[in-house]
């Protein structure tokens, strides 16, 4: 089996041209008939799809013993996973499912629902085990733990030909691998599952009425670091998806990761909390949430889009063939691209909140 | 059935947001046909949530500013209504503290490292204090 293979999503736009041509039921048809090969499963994953549910089913169950409120546990986890995979799509090719398995793109409930077990097992077990422990260190627990777990499932899936990366991903990689598995997973994992985490326990303070201290003063200094180490992460992550070209040479810290994009990406964020501290005090945090989202958006958007249309901002191949060739009116960008803004959003203020929660509160 | 009401709701807004995101109506109708298409159905695990909780968030929009403790503060008050908003914050914080069982000492302390003045704090200590405020 080749490395890579071609995106199912990637043929949307062909999707289109055929609906044009043939109508639309006729065109879904012979469109869902073309990609069923690709998605048609082998004794192996369909082993391993089912092993899969049951073994969430099973550790769901397990869970129930140790904790309340389970099933908002696993939806939030599950949303965090959900955002990180579709965010994220371009980079890797998960084949071999079946039909139903997937939600968007290749994006497969079936893995979804494995990373969310996994990762709540963790997180609850631990919090379980290691209750006095303060939540930064349970944090470092978290994270040890799920490396070991995420590089096996990763060879599980490697091995069976369910996973595959994107060429821009094998171009950017050292090419040392641990049983198929790139040696980068022990960078990829750790900010995965740090994102992901972080996204689920500001939701479950909320969740578990947890007493957050309100600021009246917001720590910038501390706010802006914590904020540049997420974005900074996330940009190294994501870097085979999309490529920082003509900015200034000094600007570049790490291949092509600039400086003065990821601070831009911070300030916004920046300005995003600061409204929202100056005009939404003591308004319920979904609804914060929600309008800090909506400001990110409003203020991303236009200059994402014209970083885009004068080449300071390039999407990688894979990631341009997982467009359905939707574009926004005005900007004229990818709708893909400004959808994923708000879920790019999400898990920044909620990795920035997170921290600081933990640090105000000393929890 | 509330659950549904939501559904409900969410789908049109988005669909609207859709419209205008993508160039119309009928690019955003074939956007949500062509991800159910292409996922034999399943995206609509993701659709239907996502539209519960879009239907759910403008619901609590509308009844926080209809409802009688935020925007009724904030539209009887003669002064800064962003005071009034800092009150609630703090009066919010320190009985969901008293609850977790924090002691007061403990409360003013984080109060005080987070930047709030001393007199907020005490009104906030003594509001909650009141018989009612429970």
């Amino acid at each position: 089996m080749s490395e890579t293979a071609s995106l199912p999503l990637g043929s949307c736009q062909q999707l289109l041209d055929l609906i044009a041509e043939k109508g639309l039921i006729q065109a879904a048809m012979e469109h869902e008939a073309e990609h069923a090969a690709m998605r048609a499963t082998n004794f192996g994953t369909l082993a391993f799809g089912l092993s899969v549910i049951v073994a969430s089913v099973c550790v769901f169950l397990f869970l129930g013993r140790f904790t309340d409120k389970l099933w908002r546990r696993i939806a939030v986890m599950a949303i965090g996973v959900l955002i990180f995979e579709i965010f994220t799509a371009p980079m890797w090719i998960n084949n071999s499912l079946g039909r139903w398995a997937y939600v968007y793109a290749d994006v497969s409930w079936i893995l979804t629902l494995g990373w969310t077990a996994m990762i709540l097992g963790v997180v609850v077990m631990v919090d379980h085990w290691f209750a006095t422990w303060s939540a930064a260190k349970r944090f470092g627990v978290y994270v040890g733990v799920l490396l070991v777990l995420v590089l096996i499932a990763e060879i599980v899936v490697f091995n069976l030909g369910i996973r595959r990366y994107a060429p821009e991903v094998l171009e950017s990689i050292s090419g040392l691998r641990i049983l198929g598995v790139p040696i980068e997973v022990f960078y990829y994992a750790p900010v995965f599952t740090s994102l992901i985490i972080a996204f689920y326990k500001y939701w479950i303070f909320l969740i578990d009425g947890v007493a957050m201290v309100p600021v009246k003063r917001r720590n910038w200094l501390r706010a802006l670091v914590i904020g540049f180490i997420a974005v900074f992460m996330f940009e190294l992550l994501i870097e085979p998806m999309v490529r920082n070209d003509n900015f200034p040479a000094w600007s570049y810290v790490y291949h092509d990761i600039s400086f003065v994009m990821t601070c831009c990406w911070v300030v916004i964020i920046a300005v995003a909390a600061l409204l929202t501290d100056r005009f939404l005090m003591g308004v319920p945090v979904p609804i914060r949430f929600g309008v800090a989202l909506l400001v990110i958006g409003a203020l991303m958007l236009p200059i994402e889009s014209w970083l885009i249309s004068n080449g300071y901002r390039v999407y990688g191949d894979s990631a341009v063939a997982n467009f359905s060739g939707f574009t926004t009116p005005i900007t004229g960008v990818a709708a893909e691209v400004a959808f994923a803004i708000p879920f790019y959003a999400a898990l920044m203020v909620c990795f920035i909140r997170h921290w600081e929660i933990v640090l105000d509160n000393h929890l | 059935m509330k659950h549904l009401a939501y559904v409900c709701l969410g789908l049109p807004v988005s669909f609207v947001v859709l419209s205008f995101a993508i160039g119309g109506p009928v690019n955003a109708a074939a956007f949500i046909f062509i991800t159910v298409v292409c996922t034999a159905g399943s995206s609509l695990a993701l659709w239907i949530p996502m539209w519960w909780g879009i239907g759910l968030f403008l619901c609590k929009v509308v009844l926080l500013l209809r409802g009688p403790d935020l925007a009724g503060e904030m539209r009887n008050s003669a002064g800064s209504p962003s005071r009034n908003r800092e009150e609630l914050a703090l009066t919010n914080y320190v009985r969901l503290a008293r609850v977790s069982g924090m002691d007061q000492v403990e409360i003013k302390r984080r109060l005080r490292e987070t930047g709030w003045p001393d007199a907020k704090i005490d009104g906030a200590l003594s509001t909650d204090d009141r018989p009612g405020d429970e």
